[in-house]
């Protein structure tokens, strides 16, 4: 580990630990919080029904989406926050060239991602502990723990991209991307009534597409997020 | 202090006459609701009366009338069919029907004389539709209620499952009564359809058939389903799932060839899906198992290409325009 990495992590350290404890003591307990959620409210002294555990899970689940999109982007700001107050002298001030100077920052930014993924999986394995699998289920709190790493890390990258460039650069990027999407809509549905045809594709249904499906680069954030499923 | 006092007691005074308005204005109101109340109760004896000597025929014909006065109806022929409602409405379920009508498409194939010149008639209201319905007995309408909800995933699958209703009479005689009662035309719920096989939900699946099915054993697929010559009478997400994807494997034309089919259903849902029934059973299973939480976020190919965009995310990120001083 290179002193210059070393460095790095521990000034994002020092400037991500207070916004980041509360997402660690959520990481941590969300999961266990809908896992006992059946047992919970289940009826008392009999055994949970199976549907009623993916049930109560599925209701529950969004949470673990959104909870890797807030952690992906407050990692990657916090990263360059410092860089944009002190205008960058200090980055310019080392004697490396920007693209290892970014790499070493997005290797400071993963390593730092580990906590939560670390509160996460640990809660889950308490939540399984306490909670008995139904029969007929199974529990599944590797692959669960490895999406939310994936999507808390396409997040972050995303977002780390897009802070690493100048306001300049990322205003355009969302003057064009408000442009595009809202205007481009509005159009389409405008054209749609005037032709009669609505078989025309609005941009925001092709931004999903392109985003949201795969090979798009926010594909692991579709379909369920259940521990316990079938 | 005095003056503090002074300015409360203005501000109490300035007050009051507002209070009193809202006052005088809530107790009109209350008393308009109650004298409308008093209307309606007095109006419900007569409605019922009126009711009791019309036939419901008669009175579901009337409403019908009456809306078709009331509101301008509007035409748009989607594909072979035509839709009628209102405008607005008309404008809104269009697109729904295009996208059904062009998956279900194929499936009509050679069954043109059952679709041609069909007219729809999406309604919004429930109790609009059920009085329709009673009055539409003329061959080739169907009224559709779709929700309010202006939702497109449940707008496309009212019109879907519209469309395989229409499909449905002509597939051959023993899956019909393999399949029961049960709705086709709703492609997009494996996720959820998988726990209605592995989880028992009531009594109707024993889970341990389910298990075995989902973890590639084939005969338990069979027993699962009921085939190759089970009978339901109310039919069961299940088999729809089946019969959905057989249809979506069959040629075009597949339905009407295989119409007046007298094979049992596992021989019939071979013959429509063109394939041997063990081989539907094993790619119905895999499409199915795809969608469990243990392969949704981290099948191999969702993760390489994850990794992939983080790459060029982080190539993106160590070029960039800021430290370009020259």
């Amino acid at each position: 580990m290179s002193d210059m990495y070393r460095q790095l992590l521990n000034l994002h350290w020092k400037t991500v630990r207070w916004p980041l404890a509360p997402v660690i003591l959520l990481a941590f307990g969300l999961p266990l919080f809908v896992l006992r959620l059946a047992d919970v409210f289940g009826p008392a002294g009999t055994r949970v029904p199976p549907a009623m555990v993916i049930h109560m899970q599925g209701e529950w689940s969004f949470v673990f989406p959104f909870l890797a999109l807030i952690t992906g982007v407050m990692i990657a700001l916090t990263a360059w926050s410092w860089d944009h107050q002190g205008r960058h002298v200090y980055a310019l001030s080392l004697p490396v060239s920007r693209g290892r100077y970014s790499m070493l920052k997005f290797a400071a930014g993963m390593t730092m991602l580990l906590l939560p993924v670390i509160a996460l999986a640990v809660g889950t394995m308490a939540g399984l502990a306490a909670t008995p699998v139904p029969t007929g289920l199974h529990a599944y709190p590797l692959s669960f723990v490895a999406r939310f790493l994936l999507a808390a890390t396409i997040v972050y990258a995303a977002t780390f991209a897009a802070a690493s460039s100048t306001v300049r650069t990322t205003a355009i990027i969302l003057v064009l991307f408000v442009l595009v999407v809202i205007f481009g809509t509005v159009f389409v549905s405008f054209l749609q009534e005037a032709l009669h045809d609505h078989s025309i594709v609005t941009p925001i249904e092709l931004l999903y597409t392109a985003l949201a499906r795969w090979p798009g680069p926010f594909n692991v954030f579709g379909g369920n997020w259940l521990i316990i499923d079938a | 202090m005095r003056r503090l006092i002074f300015a409360a007691a203005c501000l109490v005074m300035a007050a009051t006459p507002f209070t009193a308005a809202a006052q005088g204005t809530q107790s009109t109101h209350d008393m308009e609701i109650r004298r409308l109340r008093e209307q309606m109760d007095s109006l419900a004896p007569r409605l019922q009366a009126i009711m009791r000597k019309d036939s419901a025929q008669a009175a579901a014909k009337r409403a019908a009338d009456s809306i078709a006065q009331l509101v301008p109806l509007d035409t748009v022929a989607v594909g072979p069919f035509l839709l009628v409602g209102k405008p607005a409405h008309v404008r809104r379920t269009r697109g729904y029907f295009e996208h059904a009508w062009e998956t279900w498409q194929p499936q009509f194939a050679g069954l043109d004389s059952v679709v041609r010149g069909r007219v729809f008639m999406p309604v919004q209201n429930a109790d609009i539709a059920s009085n329709l319905r009673i009055m539409s007995s003329q061959p080739g309408r169907a009224i559709i209620t779709f929700p309010r909800t202006p939702d497109p995933v449940i707008g496309r699958n009212t019109a879907e499952m519209a469309l395989a209703q229409l499909l449905k009479p002509h597939l051959a005689g023993s899956i019909q009564a393999w399949s029961g009662g049960g709705g086709i035309g709703l492609r997009n719920d494996a996720d959820r359809l998988i726990r209605y096989i592995v989880v028992p939900v009531g009594d109707t699946l024993p889970d341990a058939r389910g298990r075995h099915c989902m973890e590639g054993d084939i005969a338990a697929c069979r027993d699962v389903l009921g085939l190759p010559a089970g009978k339901s009478e109310r039919g069961d997400p299940v088999r729809t799932s089946f019969l959905n994807y057989v249809l979506d494997q069959a040629d075009a034309g597949a339905v009407a060839k295989n119409s007046g089919g007298t094979g049992d259903a596992g021989e019939e849902l071979e013959k429509l899906g063109g394939a041997p029934l063990d081989t539907l059973l094993r790619g119905w299973i895999d499409g199915l198992t795809a969608e469990r939480a243990s392969e949704a976020g981290t099948a191999g190919h969702r993760v390489l290409s994850t990794l992939a965009w983080v790459m060029i995310f982080g190539a993106l990120s160590m070029r960039s325009t800021r430290w370009r001083l020259g």
